[in-house]
């Protein structure tokens, strides 16, 4: 298994930082170093953290080669960000702060959705990925096809299809075929 | 009032005329839509409405009904062709003298003008003749359904297509066809196909059975470029189209596409203005285009010659 990802907390408030660290202390793949008011941020070293987590506006000391991650109503502004690697909009869900968290660990840059498109909130990670099969129907659903076609085509009943379409629309978090459709596009999933 | 019983007498007339082309259709359990007679056993119908292969049946009258089964659908432009095993046209009423089946007469090059008094034309499942009418309330030139397949033209009648009208016709003042009503293909409002799509789906569904369908073979996810990359590169793309899958034997497997490819044009269309798949339904199968993404940070143009959809 690979090493843990070492996250440092850090909020305005001390009970705002202990409820962030929560979501790390409990999730194994983490490790929770600490956690800081922001008035009383230790003194701490990158080589013992991998990702701060930030819940404020303001700028906090903090070594320059650190992998910041900010969660806030507003980005930081220039002169704090010289080394934010990412901003997470307000309130973003705990599998987002978590697959953000581990991305920036790895070294990769991390952006919310423009706020326009940021209806589905967990569109980030999809927590239940869609089976072979359910994969193999949306693709079908894609081209046009009604469920009693899928179902002769695969040699499936009605019901099955019926099923399984439905599980697909749940687990892309869809309102409709054509949505499960669009989403399954955007998520690489039908293939064109 | 001379004037109103003429054009009332004349409406009329030209429903029962264009009636005769006019078929109920039983494809989707106990519920019925229309047809339009295209040769003597060759029906056109909405595919939205017949979701069954075989043991259609279709009437004038109730009383002789005659089995279909289909014959090609594409359910992108709500198009179905019904193949028949007996005449159509050999009506077996003719002694009652009161069915006489023909083929339907289009009008191939309609002058439309919005306002324009029409008249859809469909048959109930006990074969009774049923209309409604109104004017031409919206006209466009070319537009593409919402799974981006072209229609030649936008022929939008305001009026009320109830229950079973689907798949029958629509008719201008010369009384002849100027397509085939739909219900499907703009969230129920009713819209009608023009001769010139139902003439060019209609011929490859008779010769195929279905339409092939342009494939790439790549799974695609829209991103943002980081700015390094639109400075280094000097682009001015904001986006482009991330490739997450490759589909072994594909056209884009055989052109070396790789995962991790940002696909920014195919041809002229850029993937920052349009979502991949409409930017693909407007191709066809065995046309080659060019393609120019970033592969390693770097620039990379490539050709890929467009493929059919497998059919599975």
């Amino acid at each position: 298994m690979e090493r843990p990802t070492r996250v440092f907390v850090i909020a305005d408030m001390v009970t705002d930082a202990r409820r962030l660290g929560d979501l790390f202390s409990r999730s194994p793949g983490f490790v929770l170093t600490g956690v800081a008011a922001l008035a009383h941020v230790p003194a701490v070293k990158s080589s013992e953290t991998d990702v701060f987590v930030i819940a404020s506006t303001l700028s906090v000391p903090l070594p320059v080669d650190a992998r910041v991650l900010w969660i806030g109503k507003w980005a930081p502004t220039d002169s704090d960000s010289h080394r934010a690697d990412t901003w997470l909009g307000p309130e973003p869900s705990p599998a987002k702060i978590r697959a953000a968290v581990q991305a920036l660990a790895a070294g990769l840059r991390v952006e919310s959705a423009p706020a326009q498109n940021s209806i589905h909130h967990d569109e980030f990670v999809l927590l239940e990925p869609l089976t072979e099969r359910e994969v193999e129907i949306l693709n079908l659903v894609a081209e046009g096809l009604s469920n009693p076609q899928i179902a002769k085509r695969l040699k499936l009943s009605r019901n099955t299809v019926k099923f399984h379409v439905s599980s697909i629309i749940g687990k892309l978090g869809a309102n409709s075929r054509t949505e499960a459709v669009t989403l399954g596009l955007r998520r690489g999933l039908v293939i064109i | 009032m001379a004037t109103w019983s003429d054009l009332s007498n004349e409406i009329s007339r030209a429903v029962g005329e264009a009636g005769k082309s006019i078929v109920t259709v039983q494809g989707r359990g106990g519920r019925t839509s229309s047809g339009i007679i295209l040769d003597e056993t060759t029906v056109l119908t909405a595919a939205h409405a017949v979701h069954d292969e075989e043991n259609i049946r279709m009437w004038i009258s109730p009383e002789h009904p005659i089995t279909a089964s289909v014959k090609g659908r594409d359910s992108g432009t709500d198009i179905a062709v019904l193949k028949t095993e007996a005449s159509l046209t050999e009506s077996k009423a003719d002694a009652a003298g009161d069915v006489h089946a023909r083929p339907a007469q289009f009008n191939e090059n309609p002058q439309l003008a919005v306002g324009q008094l029409v008249v859809a034309v469909a048959r109930t499942w006990r074969g009774n003749l049923v209309a409604s009418s109104g004017v031409l309330s919206g006209l466009m030139g070319e537009w593409h359904t919402f799974r981006g397949k072209k229609i030649e033209t936008f022929i939008r009648p305001d009026l009320t297509l109830y229950r079973g009208f689907s798949g029958g016709a629509l008719i201008g003042a010369d009384q002849k066809i100027i397509g085939m009503t739909t219900a499907a293909l703009r969230r129920g409002s009713p819209l009608a196909l023009p001769y010139s799509t139902i003439k060019r789906i209609t011929t490859v569904l008779l010769e195929k059975g279905y339409i092939p369908a342009p494939y790439l073979g790549v799974g695609l996810q829209p991103v943002r470029l980081p700015e390094s990359l639109k400075q280094k590169l000097n682009l001015t793309e904001r986006a482009g189209a991330l490739v997450v899958h490759v589909e072994p034997e594909s056209p884009a497997d055989k052109a070396q596409f790789l995962v991790g490819d940002i696909l920014l044009k195919l041809g002229d269309s850029m993937f920052e203005e349009e979502p991949p798949r409409p930017i693909l339904a407007r191709l066809s199968p065995g046309q080659s285009m060019s393609i120019t993404g970033v592969r390693g940070g770097q620039m990379f143009s490539w050709n890929v010659s467009i493929g059919e959809r497998p059919r599975r």
